[in-house]
């Protein structure tokens, strides 16, 4: 028995050691040398030839795992907005055409992964610009995005405004700060009577970072935090264990959220044990998403967050809809299109540097392609704030006691400045703009 | 007190769930002495089958979830026969690789397959149901009925019928079994058939609660682990007990001290039990 014993606790070591692996050793595929060579090849035929040259854009995210589909939002998006640039013939410089491709590769959400993806494809593949949409992968890559010979521009999707905190010269903010939903939220809900909120946001340092900040724009509005029950929504599917917890105190509202999926599960589980009160869902949770998963709103009914993709408001965003809809079978996410309307800036950048390989350039040269207006894209970005924060609208939306959409209201959250806001509303197609300036 | 009641039928069906997959796992690795560590993997896959039959062919949910059991029984008896037999009687490092090698194959296919984004399974019984002053769904009491039927059945048919009795006799003598005309390949293919079976019932049973992805099984099997060397290696009643211990600890130690911690507290557990209790708390001094 003693030695079954031991091969019981060598098991579990080795059980251990492979989790380890397989987070570490799983990436979506080896890089595409040849392809590198030919494009290194056309380059020398280009000087005489002109035919473009491809510029291979790198991302790294969670492509397996219950945060899978949050992952290929991003990819899809980034990749449609490349379809797009190329079919229209790419962008030139100095009468030198580019194209470009996109390399994706999968970390699990694993900062280590992400480092060593990066790295990767820095290093064989040149990539200029690094999309991201994890904060935990985000924060170690804006450590190694400055150095020297191995720059590359971190394309951040994450509303985390502790992005902004890092001091780092080569990074883009994509989607608008969390803030907003939180100081919104926090409005809506004291104007509601809600006095009592319980919170089961994800772990992680988005997470955390949401729910610090919401207790701190709650409690100074007078408002009790009744309960804080944070889950790892990347890795688990039970929830019940928290929210049982969260639910015994008698919240007047529930705050919850991280990927879609995991938070559909989450509003189920809720409604499951009895639960039938409002649901604030922070902005990583899509509540158009959340609501196909669970086949309808019938559970959702009192439940706010981020507007739906089709009540975007611009012009665009019901042809890019159901473009996107038709090409990937998959709902269209606010993911897809910032993603695609970030792509459309980071070319229009590169036009504007003359260079698609000079992140510094690039970067400096980033808030002159502003503003990106609703004709063309699906969502509108207006300027940039000087860390490197993307001008776009947050908005919120509530789905009534029927589980109907309510017309979203969009906010202005840069700018305390009712000219800047009037300037907004005569180049955007957008209604229902307010004025909302949050201190990030 | 309602708080508690629902945090412990919580851990109930989380222990559900474990004891079925521990029980797999100890009647292969404890009495057959093979670390299955593709176990997981197999319980992924089940859940993956009942997808597949629900979604594809419209299958009732029942009729998914035994047709689920059977063709994963069928595989757990190709595993043990390509995978596990040819390597009796070789260091136990042989058979550690090739369940390394499997457990890789499994997730890759599947993902290969079916795409590694979750799927869901709808739900076949989605009503709420109080009961005690608790609220869950019906699909929660389920898996929890389910699971003491399926024990019952498996301990029934191991301690009273001829064909289960063979199990314990190759578990306890393998070449004394032999000699007395047991067909020892034949058990150990029945074996396996039985544990892939039971992980595929507990996959099918939990996928309309959760999510199904191809990593859903990895964190599932250390589990597993933990509990059969907690209830004391290749003890039925020990895979039983323990799975429903750690769906405990987990359930009330997330629900009272912080849910950030579940894991910690399973993994607390072992550590604490194996300190007490070497052997584990069935497991016999020496054999």
């Amino acid at each position: 028995m003693k030695n079954v014993l031991k091969l019981g606790t060598f098991a579990l070591l080795i059980t251990g050691l492979l989790m380890f692996a397989a987070a570490c050793g799983s990436t979506d595929q080896e890089p595409k040398a040849p392809e590198q060579e030919q494009a290194d090849d056309a380059k020398a035929v280009d000087k005489v030839e002109k035919e473009p040259i491809e510029v291979v854009i790198g991302f790294t995210g969670p492509l397996s795992g219950p945060a899978a589909q949050y992952g290929k939002d991003n990819v899809n998006g980034i990749e449609y907005g490349i379809e797009h640039i190329n079919s229209n013939g790419g962008i030139t410089i100095d009468g030198q055409k580019y194209t470009f491709r996109l390399e994706a590769m999968d970390d699990q959400a694993d900062p280590t992964q992400t480092i060593n993806n990066a790295r990767r494809m820095r290093d064989q593949l040149d990539v200029p610009a690094i999309f991201n949409p994890v904060f935990t992968s985000i924060a170690p890559l804006m450590d190694i995005n400055s150095e020297p010979d191995n720059e590359f521009l971190m394309m951040a999707y994450s509303s985390t405004p502790a992005i902004l905190h890092l001091d780092n010269d080569l990074t883009v903010r994509i989607p608008p700060s969390f803030l907003i939903y939180v100081e919104a939220f926090a409005d809506i809900a004291w104007n509601e009577g809600w006095r009592n909120g319980a919170m089961l946001v994800t772990l992680g340092g988005y997470g955390d970072e949401w729910r610090e900040a919401f207790r701190e724009v709650w409690e100074h509005k007078g408002g009790k935090i009744v309960a804080d029950q944070p889950a790892n929504y990347y890795t688990e599917t039970d929830y019940s264990t928290q929210l049982s917890a969260a639910l015994a105190t008698n919240p007047d509202f529930l705050l919850v959220g991280g990927p879609s999926e995991p938070t559909a599960l989450v509003v189920e589980q809720a409604r499951d044990l009895g639960y039938k009160g409002p649901i604030l869902l922070v902005d990583q949770a899509k509540q158009d998403h959340v609501a196909k998963i669970l086949g309808g709103t019938d559970l959702m009914h009192g439940v706010m967050g981020v507007p739906a993709t089709a009540d975007v408001g611009t012009e665009f965003a019901q042809e890019f809809k159901k473009g996107y809809e038709e090409k990937y079978g998959v709902i269209n996410t606010w993911e897809a299109v910032w993603e695609y309307t970030a792509i459309h800036a980071l070319a229009a950048a590169m036009e504007e540097a003359g260079s698609v390989d000079d992140p510094k350039a690039i970067r400096e040269a980033f808030p002159k392609v502003f503003p990106l207006t609703g004709e063309e894209y699906p969502a509108e970005m207006f300027s940039m704030g000087p860390r490197g924060a993307i001008h776009g609208f947050g908005g919120v939306q509530r789905i009534d006691d029927n589980g109907e959409y309510t017309t979203p209201l969009n906010y202005v959250w840069w700018t305390d400045s009712q000219d800047v806001l009037d300037e907004i509303k005569g180049v955007s197609q957008v209604g229902q703009i307010e004025l909302m300036k949050i201190d990030e | 007190m309602e708080l508690f009641l629902q945090q412990v039928f919580n851990g109930i069906m989380l222990g559900s769930t474990y004891a079925m997959v521990a029980l797999g796992l100890t009647l292969v690795f404890g009495i057959l002495h093979v670390p299955n560590f593709a176990h997981g993997n197999l319980y992924m896959l089940g859940a993956y089958v009942t997808f597949f039959l629900i979604s594809l062919y419209q299958f009732g949910f029942w009729a998914a979830v035994i047709s689920s059991m059977v063709i994963l029984g069928v595989v757990g008896m190709l595993v043990e026969r390509f995978v596990y037999r040819p390597l009796i009687g070789q260091p136990h490092i042989n058979m550690f690789i090739s369940a390394i090698g499997l457990l890789i194959l499994l997730e890759n296919s599947v993902a290969v397959v079916w795409g590694t984004s979750a799927k869901r399974i709808p739900h076949p019984y989605p009503d709420t149901v109080h009961l005690l002053g608790i609220t869950t769904t019906q699909q929660r009491l389920i898996v929890i009925v389910a699971a003491v039927i399926m024990i019952i059945l498996l301990q029934l048919f191991i301690k009273k019928t001829i064909h289960g009795t063979t199990i314990e006799a190759v578990a306890q003598d393998r070449e004394g079994a032999q000699l007395v005309g047991i067909n020892v390949n034949w058990v150990s293919s029945m074996t396996f058939a039985i544990s892939s079976a039971f992980a595929a019932a507990a996959a099918s049973l939990m996928a309309p609660i959760f999510m199904i992805t191809p990593t859903m099984g990895a964190l599932l099997v250390m589990k597993a682990f933990v509990i059969i060397i907690l209830g004391g290696l290749g003890s039925m009643q020990g895979a039983i007990l323990g799975g429903y211990i750690l769906g405990l600890v987990e359930s009330l130690g997330g629900g009272f001290i912080s849910a950030a911690y579940k894991d910690v507290f399973a993994f607390g557990a072992l550590v604490l039990i194996l300190a007490i209790k070497p052997t584990g708390l069935f497991g016999k001094e020496s054999n």
